[in-house]
C-alpha cells in the first residue's frame, strides 16, 4: 500500500518535472532570441546581482546567434545591476562545461563569487555574448533555496472550456467529482467534455482516482489535491481495494508476539515491530491498535485490564492490554448446541413446519446427516 | 392452524371465531364481555411460539391427544376458566375435568380461586381457574437429566423413590412406601420394618437434598382488593405490576421451612388404615399456612413432588462449571464448583447474579475436599480467583469473594449466539456481530466496515442478511450534505429481542428432533416388521446398529440442545 502510494508520489514527480522542463525549454528557445545581447557596444560587463545576496546566477552561453543580431542593449531588467565588474574579470569559460553546475536542472549556470579571476583565459570581448534569462535566473536562485516553485498558473493558458472543467475539478478539493456530476455541472457537449477531460489528463492537471465505495464510477480530482479518506477508504486501502494482504500479515505477526510476550499493550507491540523490523511496510501505533481490536473481535486475543501483578508487572494498574485466552476459544465456537445440528444453520427454519412441505421428516440435510 | 367455533357458549357471542395463534382481537372483546368469564387475564408473554408447540408435543406424547387439546388451549389463550375450557376445546366436560386433573397432577396446572364481581342484582362469586405452567412442561424433557443426578449422588434406592414421583407426578409418603413395597415384595414380607425405614432414611435424603418438595397449595384465593388486609396490601404496593398467574403462584408456594419439612412419624400402616391421621408437622408458620397446604383428598395427606429448582439449580452450577473450565481452566472450574458446594444453603434464588460472599480459607478447604483439588495450594487458588474476576487485594484482612455468574451465564450465551453466526453466516459476519454486541448505541455501515476490517460492500451484504434474519436492527437516517441528499443506514444488535427469537428457533429445534426420532422409530419399526425373517443375521444386526446409532445421535443432540435451552430459559 504505501509502495503504491510512494510510486503515485514519483510519477507525479516525473509528470510535474517534465512539464516544467518542457515549459522552461520553450521559454528559453523564445527568450533566447529575444535577448541576446551584443557586448561589443558595452565598455563594462555588468552582471546582474540579486539584492538579498551575493551569490549570482547564470549569465551566460556560448553563443548561439552571430555577432550582430538579436537586442543591442540591456533590457529593463537588467537595470537593477549592482555590482559592476571589469568585462575582462567575468569572462566566461571558452570550455562551457567547466562552468557547468551539474545540479542544476537548467545548466549552464555558475557562480560569480566562487569565481577566480586568475582561472579566466581572456577572451576578447566582441567573441562574447551573453543570454540575459531573467526567468531563468530567478528559477534556479529558488531551487537551490528548496523554496516551493512558482508554478505557471494552471489553466492559465487552457482554452475556456478546459479551464471550466479543471476549475469544477477543483472546487471539490481531496474530494473526487464523479464523472456525470462533473458533466453535468460543466453543461458541455459530450464530445468537447471528453476531450477536455482527455487534454487535461493528458497534461496531468487532473487524474482519475478509484472510489472505495463507487468502484465502477470514474472519478477524477486535480492534480493539487491528494484523494481524501473518503475517496481512498483509509489507510488499510490500496486501489479501492482493501489490503486484505497486509492485514493478515500484520494479524498473524501480531499474534505471533503476544504468544512470545504473553502480554502485551498496544504501544509495547507497535515498540517491537519497530525495534525489530519485523514487518516490512511502515505502519503507525494507530494501525497496530485497530489490528489488535480485530483480534480481539475475532476472539483471538482477549483484552485484560493489568493488574499490575505476575505477568502485569510493569503495565500500569487498570491499563488494557492484549493476553492469548488460556482455553481454547476455537472450540468452544465449534461445540454450540445449535451449530451441531442441521436447525441450528438451516436457511429454511422459518418455513419449517411439522407436516409442511418443508418438515422435520422430509428434510433434506436431517437425511444427509443422518446418513452413516 | 384456526378451528372455528360453529355455535356459542352465551348469548353474547354470536359470532364464529378462530381458536389458535391467529385470532382475531375482537374474539378476545366478545369473551370480556360474558359474564361468566374470568377476569381479563394475558397470555403467557414469556412463552414463544415454538415453546408452546414443542409443550403440547410433550403433552401429546405423555398424556395423550384430550390432555394436550385443554393443555393447548390453556398455553394459547391463557388463565380460563372451566367453561371456556368447554367452549374453546369443544371437548365434553368429563374430558376437560379429567385431562385438567391429570394436569394439575403432574404440576403442570396450577388451579386458583378469584372473587368476581356479580352482575345486577348479583352477588359476589368466586370463580376457578386454570393456568398451565410452560416450565413445568417442558421439564418433563429433562426427567433422564434428574435421574442421573440424584443416581449419582444418592444410588440406586434414592432413585426408585425418585423415579415413582417423576412417573406419578404427586405422591404422598404411603403411596411411596407402597409402591417400593410392590417393587420388593420378596424382601418386604420378611423385613417389613426396616424396608419402611430404609424408604423413610432414602426419602429424607432427598428432602434434605431439596430434590423433593411439598406441593403448593392446590387452590390458592387471590383476594380482591376490598378483601386483603393490610399486609397483603402492602405486599401488593410493592409489585404493582404482578399479575394475576404471579399473584397466584406466590400464594401457591409454601413457606421454605414448609417445602422440606419432614413429618415427624411415618406410620408402617397400610394407607387405609391412618386414612383419619393428620399429619403431625410441628413446624413454624404451620398454623398460618395449614388451610393452603397442598393436599388431593379430604383427609389432608400431604402429597410430594420434584423440586424442578434445585435441579435447575445444580444444571446452572454445572453448566458455568464447564464454561469456565473451557474459557479459563480446569482449576478455576474446581475453584467455582467449591464456592458453590460451600455456599448451597445460602442460595436463595435460582438465577443469583453473584455467588455468596466466602473467605479465601472457606474456599480453600471446599477444593480440598474434592479429589482434583487436592494439589492446589493457596496461591493457585488465589490465582484463579484472579481469572473468574475477582480482586485480591495486596493485604487480605478478612476479604470476601463473589464471583459474577451472570457475567459467566452472558458470556456463554453470547459464544453460543455467535457461533450461530459463525457457521452459519461468515467469520466476517462473525466479527461484525460480535462489535455490534459491544457497542450500545447505532452505529453506522463505515465505522463497522473501518472496526472490522471487513470491505464495506461486503459489509452492507452482511448486515442486510443479518438484518433480514432479525438478528439485528436497523435504522436509516436522512443526511443532507452539500451537494446531495444521501441516506446512512444505522445497526444495532438488540440482545433482548435476539436472544428470544433465538431461544425460539431452539424449541423450534428441539421439536424437529423429537419429531424426527419419532418419525425414525416408527420406520425403523414398520421396516423390521417386513424384514422379519427375510434377511440374514448379519445383515439384519447391520441395519440394528445403524438405527441404534441414528436414534442415539438424535437423542444426545436433543440432551445437549436441551442444555442451550436452559442456558437461554432458566439460568
Amino acid at each position: 500500500m504505501f509502495k503504491k502510494a510512494r510510486d503515485e508520489n514519483a510519477q507525479q514527480a516525473e509528470a510535474e518535472k517534465k512539464r516544467l522542463e518542457k515549459e522552461a525549454h520553450k521559454e528559453q528557445q523564445s527568450l533566447r532570441k529575444e535577448s541576446m545581447i551584443d557586448v561589443d557596444h558595452k565598455k563594462d560587463l555588468k552582471i546582474m546581482i540579486p539584492k538579498i545576496g551575493a551569490v549570482v546566477e547564470p549569465v551566460y552561453i556560448n553563443p548561439v546567434l552571430p555577432p550582430g543580431h538579436g537586442p543591442t542593449g540591456w533590457t529593463g531588467r537588467l537595470s537593477t545591476i549592482s555590482t559592476t565588474l571589469p568585462s575582462s574579470r567575468l569572462l566566461p569559460s571558452p570550455a562551457p562545461s567547466r562552468r557547468r553546475c551539474p545540479q542544476s536542472a537548467l545548466g549552464c549556470s555558475f557562480s560569480a563569487s566562487l569565481l577566480q579571476v586568475s582561472d579566466l583565459t581572456p577572451i576578447p570581448s566582441n567573441k562574447v555574448r551573453f543570454i540575459s534569462n531573467s526567468s531563468l535566473i530567478m528559477s534556479s536562485i529558488l531551487q537551490k533555496r528548496k523554496t516551493p516553485d512558482p508554478k505557471p498558473k494552471a489553466g492559465a493558458s487552457l482554452p475556456e472550456s478546459e479551464r471550466l472543467v479543471l476549475n469544477i475539478i477543483k472546487s471539490r478539493k481531496e474530494n473526487a467529482i464523479v464523472v456525470t456530476d462533473l458533466k453535468k455541472e460543466a453543461k458541455l457537449p459530450q464530445p468537447i467534455f471528453n476531450k477536455c477531460l482527455k487534454n487535461l489528463q493528458a497534461s496531468g492537471l487532473v487524474k482519475e482516482v478509484p472510489h472505495v465505495q463507487f468502484k465502477g464510477r470514474k472519478h477524477y480530482i486535480s492534480a493539487d489535491f491528494e484523494p481524501s479518506e473518503e475517496v481512498t477508504g483509509g489507510a488499510w486501502y490500496a486501489d479501492g481495494e482493501l489490503d486484505t494482504d497486509f492485514i493478515e500479515v500484520l494479524k498473524n505477526t501480531s499474534i505471533k508476539i503476544i504468544r512470545k510476550l504473553k502480554v502485551v499493550t498496544d504501544e509495547g507491540l507497535y515498540d517491537f515491530i519497530k525495534k525489530n523490523k519485523v514487518v516490512r511496510t511502515e505502519c503507525t501505533s494507530q494501525q497496530i491498535s485497530e489490528i489488535l481490536r480485530a483480534l480481539v473481535l475475532d476472539n483471538m486475543i482477549i483484552d485484560v485490564k493489568s493488574t499490575g501483578i505476575g505477568e502485569y508487572h510493569g503495565i500500569p494498574i487498570g491499563k488494557i492490554c492484549y493476553r492469548c485466552p488460556v482455553g481454547d476459544l476455537g472450540q468452544s465456537l465449534k461445540a454450540g448446541a445449535m451449530v451441531s445440528i442441521p436447525c441450528g444453520v438451516c436457511p429454511r427454519i422459518r418455513e419449517c413446519t411439522p407436516g409442511g412441505l418443508i418438515s422435520p421428516t422430509t428434510c433434506v440435510y436431517y437425511t444427509k446427516w443422518l446418513d452413516f | 392452524m384456526c378451528v372455528g367455533f360453529e355455535h356459542c357458549y352465551n348469548s353474547f357471542c354470536i359470532f364464529a371465531y378462530p381458536i389458535g395463534p391467529l385470532y382475531h382481537p375482537f374474539t378476545v372483546l366478545l369473551l370480556s364481555f360474558s359474564p361468566h368469564s374470568a377476569p381479563p387475564t394475558e397470555t403467557p408473554a414469556m412463552v414463544s411460539p415454538h415453546g408452546i408447540k414443542l409443550a403440547v408435543h410433550l403433552i401429546s406424547t405423555y398424556f395423550g391427544d384430550i390432555v394436550s387439546k385443554v393443555c393447548e388451549c390453556l398455553l394459547r389463550k391463557g388463565t380460563l376458566t372451566l367453561q371456556q375450557v368447554l367452549r374453546f376445546t369443544e371437548l365434553s366436560k368429563q374430558n376437560v375435568t379429567n385431562a385438567l386433573l391429570v394436569l394439575i397432577q403432574h404440576n403442570c396446572v396450577q388451579a386458583f380461586t378469584i372473587e368476581q364481581p356479580g352482575g345486577f342484582e348479583e352477588e359476589k362469586k368466586i370463580v376457578t381457574n386454570y393456568m398451565a405452567l410452560h416450565d413445568n412442561i417442558i421439564h418433563h424433557m429433562r426427567f433422564p437429566k434428574f435421574l442421573a443426578i440424584v443416581s449419582d449422588e444418592f444410588g440406586q434406592e434414592c432413585t426408585e423413590i425418585f423415579e415413582g414421583l417423576l412417573q406419578h407426578g404427586r405422591l404422598s409418603v404411603n403411596q411411596i412406601m407402597d409402591r417400593y413395597k410392590d417393587k420388593h415384595k420378596p424382601l418386604t414380607s420378611e423385613e417389613n420394618s426396616s424396608v419402611v425405614d430404609v424408604v423413610h432414611e432414602n426419602f429424607n435424603r432427598l428432602v434434605q437434598a431439596r430434590f423433593i418438595e411439598r406441593c403448593p397449595a392446590h387452590v390458592p384465593h387471590i383476594k380482591s382488593e376490598e378483601d386483603k388486609d393490610d399486609a397483603a396490601k402492602k405486599k401488593a404496593k410493592k409489585n404493582p405490576s404482578q399479575t394475576l398467574e404471579e399473584q397466584a403462584l406466590a400464594l401457591a408456594t409454601l413457606m421454605e421451612s414448609m417445602r422440606f419439612a419432614v413429618e415427624d412419624t411415618i406410620t408402617n400402616d397400610a394407607p387405609d388404615d391412618n386414612s383419619n391421621k393428620k399429619p403431625t408437622t410441628a413446624v413454624v408458620g404451620e398454623k398460618r399456612k395449614q388451610p393452603e397446604t397442598g393436599a388431593t383428598n379430604e383427609n389432608k395427606e400431604i402429597l410430594w413432588r420434584v423440586n424442578f429448582e434445585e435441579f435447575t439449580r445444580r444444571l446452572r452450577h454445572k453448566c458455568v462449571v464447564t464454561h469456565v473450565t473451557n474459557r479459563i481452566d480446569s482449576v478455576a472450574g474446581i475453584v467455582l464448583r467449591a464456592i458453590f458446594d460451600a455456599s448451597r444453603r445460602n442460595e436463595t434464588t435460582v438465577k443469583m447474579e453473584k455467588t455468596v460472599p466466602l473467605s479465601m480459607e472457606t474456599i480453600y478447604e471446599e477444593a480440598m475436599k474434592s479429589e482434583e483439588g487436592r494439589s492446589l495450594n493457596m496461591d493457585r487458588v488465589s490465582q484463579s480467583l484472579v481469572q473468574l474476576g475477582c480482586e485480591i487485594p495486596v493485604v487480605a484482612i478478612d476479604e470476601t469473594y463473589t464471583i459474577d455468574l451472570k457475567k459467566i451465564i452472558d458470556e456463554a450465551q453470547s459464544q453460543e449466539v455467535e457461533s450461530i453466526v459463525m457457521k452459519k453466516y461468515s467469520r466476517d459476519a462473525y466479527r461484525i456481530f460480535r462489535f455490534l454486541s459491544q457497542c450500545k448505541s447505532l452505529c453506522d455501515t463505515d465505522k463497522i466496515s473501518t472496526s472490522t476490517f471487513v470491505d464495506k460492500k461486503e459489509a452492507l451484504k452482511i448486515l442486510f442478511q443479518l438484518w433480514k434474519d432479525d438478528f439485528l436492527h436497523m435504522e436509516r437516517h436522512a443526511t443532507e450534505a452539500k451537494t446531495a441528499k444521501t441516506e446512512n443506514l444505522f445497526w444495532k444488535l438488540d440482545k433482548v429481542s435476539v436472544w428470544e427469537q433465538v431461544l425460539d428457533d431452539m424449541y423450534h429445534a428441539a421439536l424437529n428432533l423429537k419429531l424426527r426420532l419419532a418419525y425414525e422409530i416408527d420406520l425403523a419399526n414398520k421396516g423390521l416388521r417386513l424384514l422379519k425373517g427375510k434377511i440374514g443375521g448379519e445383515e439384519g444386526e447391520a441395519k440394528r446398529m445403524k438405527m441404534k446409532s441414528m436414534w442415539t445421535v438424535l437423542d444426545s443432540s436433543f440432551l445437549i440442545l436441551d442444555d442451550a435451552i436452559m442456558l437461554f430459559h432458566d439460568f
